[in-house]
């Protein structure tokens, strides 16, 4: 069937441009307004005239009697966009083309609004995990779960665990004689070197408060060498301490405990991880009694050992508020770090980005 | 990357979705399933279903699979059919086979919820 001229025209009237090609898809009507819109005249061919025909799927639509869509720009000056409608029509293929400039235009906002959400998606979710990344820094992540699934954190309590109290000699001196600006680059340094040795060993900083320092062992990190892991973290920073180079001459003492203690959160806006207890007290006991660059330890924390011979026995020394009591000290030999190693870890502490500024 | 991201965003899954229903309306073995209903509703919950299930955004808020498609009574030959087409219009779209491969998992996994005649 073909269409008389006088139809192809009354349709042409009403602005719709129409054709009718052979099932080869060679154009053999067009009414004027087709022919002028797509630069085509009988005898020309679709398929070479439109490169987003899909000739395949249209001759599977056309088999199965459905209209085969596809939208053509014009080539007028404004470039229009028009929507072709391919149907079987006897043995050729009638085209219909509709103004597609509406369909278009909200086509095209729905995609760049799309886009514009997926951007800011992305954003939040980017925000949202260097978030993460920061809590999990302040806080464990066991106590983040449970904070998330309760809304609040209940203290637990840890039995004889192993606790290090650390303390930098002289701070208040230094702080008095040094460029605040060198001393806090300095004592940064040093408790980033802490933190790298910590990890090392399994061991976990709860906190620093000033110049001391608190770690544990089996709260928040499972270790299944507590005793010899908070050992070798104490002899690791006593050689850190000895060889590194810096403007200050530091010196610690440190305190070696097994004993009980209580984690929790406090705090409401400046949440802390934070522990409290005898365990806590008497390792401040052992650090204050320590002397500089020595480890001294409890009766306790020598008592659960079996590496004595690393030991050299202080007899009965007095702790503050609770009389006298037995004390070890550790030997600095229990656990070399070579100069490598040293140097290796004091260039990370250096190089190191704070969690602040890798995630800000 | 979610499968989502990879295909183009919400503007490449309206794009197949649309296509979809497009095709499920003009099928004699489809068709009858969607007479009198809300296309546009329809496409609007398919595109959030599937943005959701590819790994977009949480947006979906309709109804569970089973409970959405209960009284439509739906044939395993009509199930079929959706499938089959679904493939057909991702192939259309020029998707990669292996991801055609996971989102043609991820339909045949809800049959059971949605065929009950």
């Amino acid at each position: 069937m073909k269409w008389s001229q006088l139809d192809m025209d009354f349709i042409g009237h009403f602005g719709i441009p129409t054709a009718l090609c052979t099932e080869d898809l060679n154009l053999v009507q067009a009414n004027d307004l087709f022919q002028e819109l797509f630069c085509l005249t009988v005898g020309n061919s679709i398929a070479s005239m439109f490169n987003d025909l899909e000739v395949k799927k249209m001759r599977r639509k056309l088999s199965r009697n459905q209209a085969y869509k596809l939208v053509v720009v014009a080539q007028n000056q404004r470039q229009t966009p028009y929507e072709f409608t391919f149907k079987t029509l006897d043995e050729n293929i009638a085209i219909l083309a509709t103004d597609a400039t509406e369909i278009k235009k909200s086509e095209d906002m729905l995609a760049s609004y799309s886009k514009m959400i997926e951007r800011q998606n992305r954003a939040i979710k980017r925000d949202k995990e260097k978030l993460e990344v920061l809590i999990g820094n302040i806080l464990p992540s066991t106590t983040i779960s449970e904070l998330r699934s309760n809304g609040q954190v209940k203290p637990k309590k840890f039995t004889n665990v192993g606790i290090m109290m650390l303390d930098l000699v002289g701070f208040t001196t230094l702080s008095a004689q040094n460029d605040a600006e060198v001393l806090f680059s300095e004592l940064n340094e040093l408790f980033t070197c802490f933190d790298i040795l910590a990890e090392n060993h399994k061991c976990e900083r709860i906190k620093t408060i000033g110049d001391a320092y608190l770690a544990v062992t089996n709260v928040n990190i499972e270790n299944s060498k507590p005793n010899e892991s908070l050992a070798s973290l104490a002899t690791d920073i006593i050689h850190i301490i000895e060889s590194r180079s810096g403007k200050i001459d530091w010196k610690c003492r440190i305190g070696l405990h097994k004993g009980d203690l209580v984690a929790g959160v406090v705090g409401k806006t400046k949440i802390l991880f934070d522990v409290f207890g005898d365990g806590i007290n008497t390792a401040a006991r052992m650090e204050a009694a320590s002397v500089p660059m020595k480890i001294n330890c409890s009766e306790n924390f020598f008592q659960t050992i079996d590496f004595i011979e690393h030991f050299t026995p202080r007899g009965l020394q007095q702790i503050k508020g609770k009389g006298p009591a037995k004390m070890y000290f550790l030997e600095n030999s229990f656990h070399n770090l070579d100069s490598q190693r040293i140097a290796e870890i004091v260039q990370q502490a250096r190089t190191m980005k704070s969690i602040v500024e890798s995630t800000i | 990357m979610s499968l989502f991201d990879k295909l183009g965003g919400f503007a490449a899954v309206s794009k197949v979705v649309g296509e979809f229903y497009d095709e499920l309306e003009q099928n004699p073995v489809t068709a009858p399933y969607f007479v009198g209903m809300n296309m546009e509703k329809l496409i609007d919950h398919q595109v959030k279903f599937l943005s959701q299930a590819l790994g977009g955004p949480q947006q979906y808020s309709g109804k569970a699979m089973n409970a959405a498609h209960q009284k439509l009574t739906i044939t395993e030959e009509a199930f079929n059919e959706v499938a089959r087409t679904l493939n057909e219009v991702l192939e259309d779209n020029g998707i990669d086979p292996a991801d055609i491969g996971a989102i043609m998992d991820l339909a045949g996994s809800l049959k059971d919820e949605v065929v009950s005649a």
